[in-house]
């Protein structure tokens, strides 16, 4: 049974702004309304007002401004998946967003939503991640910036206080040179979240070589987390396609996830399934500039 | 009459589900209707030792809540065995049993109300393993005890096949407790009239039972029971036994008013039927040449909580453990086990599904030891008309077992399944297999099986066609009209049905078993029949042409003794005779005696199909794609090509979802699969393609030819996905659902 509560739609940023400062810990924010009204009839909504978001035109937008990418939180993932700028200069985001639900999903549900949602299975976080993505958040009283890898700070929770929301998100342009890709496992092919999920970004160099990594690997600890050990494997690998040589640097990941079991899957199979992911993932991006011997 | 050509025609409910205006039982509503809702236990497994209904009582808007005491009829239902009671008294076997039942003039007042009824419970260890369950010092869920049914049905010797074998291969076998997960969830209105009678308003799939069940539970006449199940939002064989209908029904009679519910999915997850899992032993011995010399197998059915159908489930699984091949030597153990895990009942396929994922299993296992293929394995040993099957009787009627194999050696996926196998990525492999299946259709033998038919010839010339059984997505009445349509050379546009419901149409018996369509075929050509004779007699009255006048349908009409006369003709020559009504009865033909010890045994009609199936198999996560399915299906007559494919693309989708997706996860007697994100079933992004081949090898004994297929279309695609899945990996994958972690976890032992 869903709880009364009270309902306040925000018709732009400054209203919700000031609704947030007057409902504080008492209100909570819908955008898409796709993880808040789930929780709603499991009862597990705590606060007693409704803030919408959803009406807020300002906060949905997709726009690139002198190298950087700026999403607005309201983009919805679908938004995401079609916008000709993601595509280019964030592809896995765009990957990410795509494989988000279904498309009913994706039509409501906004990346705002996602991040703030803060679950470590959210889809549009590794890549977010491994873009080097910047959170923008404002109260009533001005705007800050933290960077999206300190953002989470437990499942479920975030460094957002109670006044504060998320406007956009940011990041610089990828371009010729920069690989990025998304991989997920899930218990089917739409409609599922993530057993795991994992993101990459490599840079590949003048010789060829990756000469810079970034890894990131969703539900398997208790926030979305950077594999650093791994990223250094793929930079020392020489630039050759060698599935045993990409699979083997993958393998690293092993060390740097902590999963659990859960009803979805067990601990010691989500360590397998995203070094699997990765390696899938990677080497059909690297297929596109390396070569076999 | 097996010769008439059926066009295709457009479903004749397509326009109203497509635009949404049809009206489920689910959409109605009455004036100063009450909301009930079901007070479900809290416990597993429990005593009951007192029900205070008086906080929930005081709540405003409430308007009544039952209790045990306060049924006024016999406290239980059950199509076996009316084991399960309406509102338990004094114990309860899972979490979804009722305790108490509201009726309140909100949806919302009812639910809280719920929460304020108060139970003391005296909590007993959960039964949660059938073969546990079985032991002398288990805890019994019912005073005679754990053992709903035990069967075990032998011919030849088993131990001298096995020492007459060249291989022999044995294994356990596990299946899932599969939820029928209908698009509409357990709902209805029932409606207490003016008359002292009452209305239900509720999808199911035989009105005619739930009207007798109903009568028992309230302590009335089964004549002022009027039940309206059609149509229905889904079924599969989750609607067959009462679901929701007693509980509304004691609260509409109590309170006077209308009283409805439409269950969430969660409550319908954990409350509602099930699919029984299974676990199978089954040992198979084969001669160097394929031969199969015995087979011996023992079933354990965890049946959940009550009776219903889990007898006649297990023994129709037991009828099919050897499928229709050729062995000389069989013992087919079963039993049938209370345990606290929900309840289980019908479910298309009732049984078959499960055995033989585990008989086609062993037959491509010895098939790859013995050097066979999959083809040849299967053809040595596939049974013929007239020949004795593994459990003993003689086969009467038609069989198709050689007919669909050769089909589906020949299909497109078959032929080209090199080549189909091919993948470019080192991590991914393809594999290909097949399986056939006989599906036994109507309900068996010794329980009657019959089916009635109207058709009314109406004022304008147009027909009428009444019958019992309902529509609950299949596209029978599409096929119905079609049907009498055919026989009566008109337009099926001018036959109007009516059916599913106890008032205006005539019981034809349950819509399951793969009977419908076989059912109405010969129902309604007796009533077709019943039509010629009375027309003659009745113009051998008026214009004395004579007692041996004979008459028959001709394009729009019927050729009489006295000229041609169009059906409008002869609506307004009788039009005094009310009604123009004639009425077709059949009963289906049986064995002449039972298997010995085994309710219900032989089936008498079979369907048949072989299905191939092309997986993709990741073997860095073990996520498995079903990407191609073949089917070769035996349809006896197609009344409708588009309703057989989509019985076929239904079928396979259920069959993908056993084979790959689904379960009812029970841990001490909770449900954990609550809801659609962890009860995983199929999207549209993860049916295969298809390649259709139908087959028509006339069925003998219906008048238009016609055979069942709604149910043997999900079973072949079971074993097949299985074993693809060994075709591309080399794993043999022996409990179902085959979820990635299980198959990766095949794939690396060690993990
Ligand atoms: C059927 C289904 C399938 C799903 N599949 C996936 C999937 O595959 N992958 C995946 O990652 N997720 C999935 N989800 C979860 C969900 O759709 C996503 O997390 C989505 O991005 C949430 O966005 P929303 O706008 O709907 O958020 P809402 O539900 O509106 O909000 C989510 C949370 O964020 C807060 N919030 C929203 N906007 C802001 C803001 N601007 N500032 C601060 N706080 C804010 C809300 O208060 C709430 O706590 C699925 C959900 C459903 C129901």
């Amino acid at each position: 049974m869903i709880k009364e509560f009270e309902y306040h739609a925000a018709q732009d940023l400054k209203e919700a702004l000031e609704l947030a400062e007057q409902f504080g810990p008492r209100k909570r924010f819908l955008s898409g309304g796709t993880d808040v009204t789930v929780r709603l009839k499991e009862g597990l909504v705590t606060e007693d007002v409704i803030v919408d978001l959803s009406h807020v035109a300002e906060l949905r937008f997709v726009r690139e401004e002198s190298g950087v990418v700026h999403v607005g939180a309201g983009a919805t993932h679908a938004d995401l998946g079609a916008s000709p700028i993601v595509r280019q200069h964030g592809h896995a985001l765009a990957l990410a967003a795509s494989r988000v639900g279904s498309s009913q999903i994706r039509n409501v549900g906004t990346v705002g939503g996602n991040v703030a949602n803060a679950s470590p299975a959210g889809d549009t976080i590794p890549a977010l991640i491994v873009l080097d993505a910047v959170v923008s958040i404002a109260n009533r009283k001005g705007t800050r910036d933290v960077p999206i890898i300190d953002f989470f700070t437990g499942p479920g929770r975030s460094v957002l206080a109670s006044e504060e929301l998320v406007t956009e998100l940011y990041f610089p342009v990828t371009g010729p040179g920069e690989l990025t890709g998304f991989g997920k496992l899930g218990s089917r092919q739409a409609m599922t979240i993530s057993t795991a999920n994992m993101a990459f970004y490599f840079r590949i160099g003048d010789n060829r070589r990756i000469v810079e990594a970034r890894i990131a690997f969703g539900s398997v600890a208790p926030t979305v987390v950077r594999a650093h050990r791994t990223e250094r494997m793929f930079c020392q690998l020489p630039p050759l396609l060698s599935w045993d040589a990409i699979r083997g640097a993958a393998q690293m990941a092993w060390k740097e996830v902590a999963p659990i079991d859960d009803l979805r899957a067990t601990a010691v199979y989500r360590k397998e399934a995203v070094v699997g992911l990765l390696a899938e993932a990677a080497y059909e991006a690297l297929a596109s500039c390396w070569h076999e011997r | 009459m097996d010769d008439i050509h059926f066009e295709q025609v457009d479903r004749v409910d397509a326009l109203g589900k497509a635009c949404g205006t049809t009206e489920y039982m689910s959409d109605l509503s009455f004036p100063g209707m009450l909301y009930a809702w079901f007070v479900r236990s809290k416990y597993p497994h429990a005593l009951i030792k007192n029900v205070d209904i008086s906080r929930a009582m005081a709540l405003n808007g409430v308007v009544t809540v039952l209790t045990a005491a306060d049924v006024t009829g016999f406290n239980g239902f059950g199509i076996v065995n009316p084991d399960m009671p309406v509102i338990c008294g004094d114990k309860v076997r899972y979490i979804g049993d009722t305790v108490a039942l509201v009726a309140a003039t909100t949806e919302r007042i009812a639910e809280q109300a719920a929460a304020l009824v108060d139970v003391d419970y005296e909590v007993l260890p959960v039964v949660d393993d059938p073969i546990e369950a079985l032991k002398p010092d288990a805890p019994k869920l019912h005073d005679k005890g754990n053992v709903c049914l035990h069967t075990l049905i032998t011919k030849g010797n088993v131990e001298q096949g096995f020492r007459e074998a060249d291989v022999v291969i044995e294994h356990e076998y596990r299946t899932p407790r599969q939820a029928h997960v209908p698009l509409e969830t357990e709902s209805g209105v029932a409606v207490p009239e003016a008359d002292g009678s009452l209305s239900m308003y509720a999808g199911s799939q035989y009105a005619f039972r739930d009207q007798l069940q109903l009568a028992r539970i309230l302590g009335m006449n089964p004549r002022m029971i009027h039940v309206y199940s059609n149509p229905v939002g889904g079924g599969f064989g989750g609607k067959d036994e009462l679901t929701i209908q007693g509980g509304i029904a004691l609260l509409a009679m109590k309170t006077g008013k209308p009283v409805k519910v439409f269950l969430s999915r969660e409550e319908s997850l954990v409350s509602g039927w099930k699919r029984h899992p299974f676990i199978i032993r089954m040992k198979t011995g084969f001669k160097s040449d394929g031969t199969m010399l015995a087979n011996d197998v023992t079933c354990y059915e965890d049946k959940g909580a009550y009776t219903s159908l889990g007898g006649p489930i297990l023994n129709l699984a037991l009828e099919h453990a050897s499928s229709l091949y050729r062995v000389p030597n069989t013992r087919h153990e079963g039993w049938a086990v209370f345990t606290n895990n929900g309840v289980c009942g019908a479910f298309r396929g009732f049984g078959v599904p499960q055995v033989l994922f585990a008989l086609e299993s062993n037959m491509d296992e010895a098939a790859e030891q013995l050097g066979l293929d999959p083809v040849t394995i299967r053809r040595k040993n596939v049974l013929h008309q007239g020949e004795v099957s593994p459990i003993g009787h003689t086969l009467r009627t038609g069989v198709s077992m050689d007919l669909v194999l050769d089909a589906i050696e020949k299909s497109e996926l078959w032929q080209h399944r090199e080549e189909y196998k091919k993948t470019d990525k080192p991590w991914l492999r393809r594999g290909v297999a097949l399986a056939l299946a006989p599906q036994g259709a109507g309900l068996g033998l010794g329980i009657p099986d019959y089916g009635g038919a109207y058709i009314d010839l109406d004022g304008d010339g147009s027909f009428t066609l009444r019958i019992g059984l309902v529509e609950y997505g299949q596209g029978t009445h599409t096929g119905f009209t079609q049907m009498a349509a055919g026989l009566l050379h008109v337009h099926p546009s001018r036959v109007r049905i009516v059916a599913g419901q106890t008032e205006g149409s005539v019981d034809a018996g349950p819509a399951t078993a793969s009977r419908s369509m076989y059912t109405a075929s010969n129902a309604i050509a007796a009533a077709f029949r019943d039509f010629g004779v009375k027309v003659a007699g009745a113009l051998a009255a008026k214009y004395h042409t004579g007692a041996d006048a004979v008459c028959e349908a001709k394009d729009g009409g019927m050729t009489t003794p006295v000229g041609f006369r169009t059906y409008e003709e002869l609506a307004q020559e009788f039009s005094q005779e009310s009604p123009l009504r004639w009425e077709g009865y059949f009963v289906w033909p049986t064995a002449d005696r039972e298997i010995p010890g085994a309710a219900g045994l032989p089936h008498w009609i079979y369907s048949f199909a072989a299905q191939a199936a092309l997986v993709e198999v990741n073997t860095l996560t073990g996520e498995t794609h079903l990407l191609r399915v073949a089917t070769a299906l035996d349809t006896g007559h197609t009344v409708n090509p588009q309703q057989v494919e989509a019985q076929i693309d239904g079928g396979v989708a259920q069959g993908e979802g056993f084979a790959l997706f689904e379960d009812t996860l029970i841990s001490k007697g909770q449900v954990r699969t609550r809801n659609f994100s962890t009860y995983i079933i199929p999207t549209v992004q993860d049916v295969p393609e298809h390649e259709y081949i139908i087959l028509e090898n006339s069925e003998g004994t219906s008048a238009l030819g016609v055979r069942g297929i709604g149910e043997v279309v999900m079973v072949p695609i079971i074993p097949a996905v299985a074993l693809a899945i060994h075709d591309a990996t080399g794993v043999w994958v022996r409990q179902l659902p085959s979820t990635p972690e299980r198959v990766y976890r095949l794939l690396h032992p060690g993990l």
